[in-house]
């Protein structure tokens, strides 16, 4: 193992450049530019970094009931992990520029997979600059590998079970997005504003200091705690716009010591596309 | 896009940037009625040379003035949004 903790700093990182094993995914994606995160790339990115599109190498294909990020097909995601040159006995670090939002879904997909040393990048492309370690324009080729991970190592919830889970009361429900979008007075993207009855409003950017960095595990346990209460992990899901951002939350209740709370991959944008599913607003 | 009407919708900056512009017209068309005022004449050189002096004198430096203040404005919304990350909702 490179690192000793799922979450690196911009030094520790820097120091392990070059090292055998150690593959770096730049996650930069911007909603409404696609392409966006992929030029930034290109402009400079940490040394040996491979540019993983959240459209196109982070989700599946969408279909008329899915998600707006559906997750990727098992096999999809491992000979794409593969192209990268990264094996399952990479340590493989994601970073973003927007708090780890992004960059989560990568580490989580790497977890459902089984994969051991997946790691975050604390404070992303901003901390790393802030730290005046070096950038690069270069895209070099990887060594293509053959990645073989056991895919399922992640809860998954789906419509059906979280509308089972919250009338049986055995689930509780955390809502990653903002929360005026979690009130229902601004979409900025789907076609309803709102939330599932019975969730819970758990912003993303509260799990991060002013700074962009995770705030450390005692303050994410105190943040979370009211929330998830004495219920074990096993009965927090979380959830946001289209099962990003949600990986956020996934990662910092792990952080604080919670262990692994589920994921409903399809979120808001798979709930309202039925047409009949409830929606609460405040 | 809808999506970045409604951001744009919400952020401070943008209700700033529009009353600059309200206070931009009202201050034009102030100035226009000064000039129709004093510039009531029946010599046609004078009103000539009157119109000429409104356009360098008050609308030139006046949009001029207002332009400036208008990049401003754009500057200091694009600073925040770099600051923030991303202009862009997230997923």
């Amino acid at each position: 193992m490179i690192f000793e903790s799922a979450l690196v700093s911009p030094d520790q990182l820097a120091a392990q450049l070059g090292s055998s094993g150690l593959a770096i995914l730049d996650c930069r994606f911007d909603l409404l530019h696609p392409d966006a995160g992929q030029k930034a790339y290109l402009e400079g990115h940490i040394p040996g970094a491979r540019y993983a599109n959240l459209d196109q190498d982070l989700a599946g294909p969408v279909g008329s009931a899915s998600g707006r990020h559906p997750l990727p097909a098992a096999s999809e995601l491992q000979r794409q992990l593969g192209v990268w040159g990264i094996d399952r006995h990479s340590t493989v670090v994601a970073y973003d520029a927007v708090g780890g939002a992004i960059a989560a879904r990568a580490w989580w997909l790497l977890k459902w997979l089984g994969h051991r040393e997946a790691v975050l990048l604390d404070g992303g492309l901003p901390a790393w600059r802030a730290g005046n370690h070096p950038l690069e324009t270069a895209t070099a080729e990887h060594q293509a590998r053959h990645y073989i991970g056991m895919p399922g190592q992640r809860r998954v919830y789906d419509a059906a079970a979280i509308e089972a889970g919250l009338r049986d009361g055995t689930i509780v429900l955390l809502d990653a997005r903002d929360e005026r979008r979690f009130r229902g007075q601004q979409e900025p993207i789907d076609t309803a504003a709102g939330h599932v009855p019975g969730a819970v409003n758990a912003p993303f950017q509260h799990n991060l200091s002013a700074d962009g960095r995770f705030r450390p595990a005692a303050a994410l346990a105190k943040l979370y705690a009211p929330m998830i209460g004495d219920r074990s992990a096993d009965a927090v899901v979380c959830m946001c716009g289209s099962g990003v951002t949600a990986c956020h939350n996934i990662f910092a209740i792990e952080q604080a010591g919670y262990g692994s709370p589920s994921l409903y991959a399809g979120s808001w944008s798979e709930w309202i596309s039925s047409g009949d599913r409830p929606i609460a607003t405040l | 896009m809808s999506s970045r009407s409604s951001i744009v919708a919400k952020n401070p900056d943008f209700f700033r940037g529009a009353l600059l512009a309200i206070v931009g017209l009202i201050w034009l068309w102030a100035g226009a009625w000064v000039v129709a005022i004093v510039g009531i004449s029946d010599d046609f050189a004078l009103g000539l040379a009157g119109f000429i002096s409104y356009v360098l004198l008050w609308i030139l430096p006046t949009a001029g003035v207002f332009i400036l203040a208008g990049l401003a404005v754009n500057k200091g919304l694009e600073q925040r949004m770099q600051q923030q990350g991303s202009a862009s909702p997230q997923p």
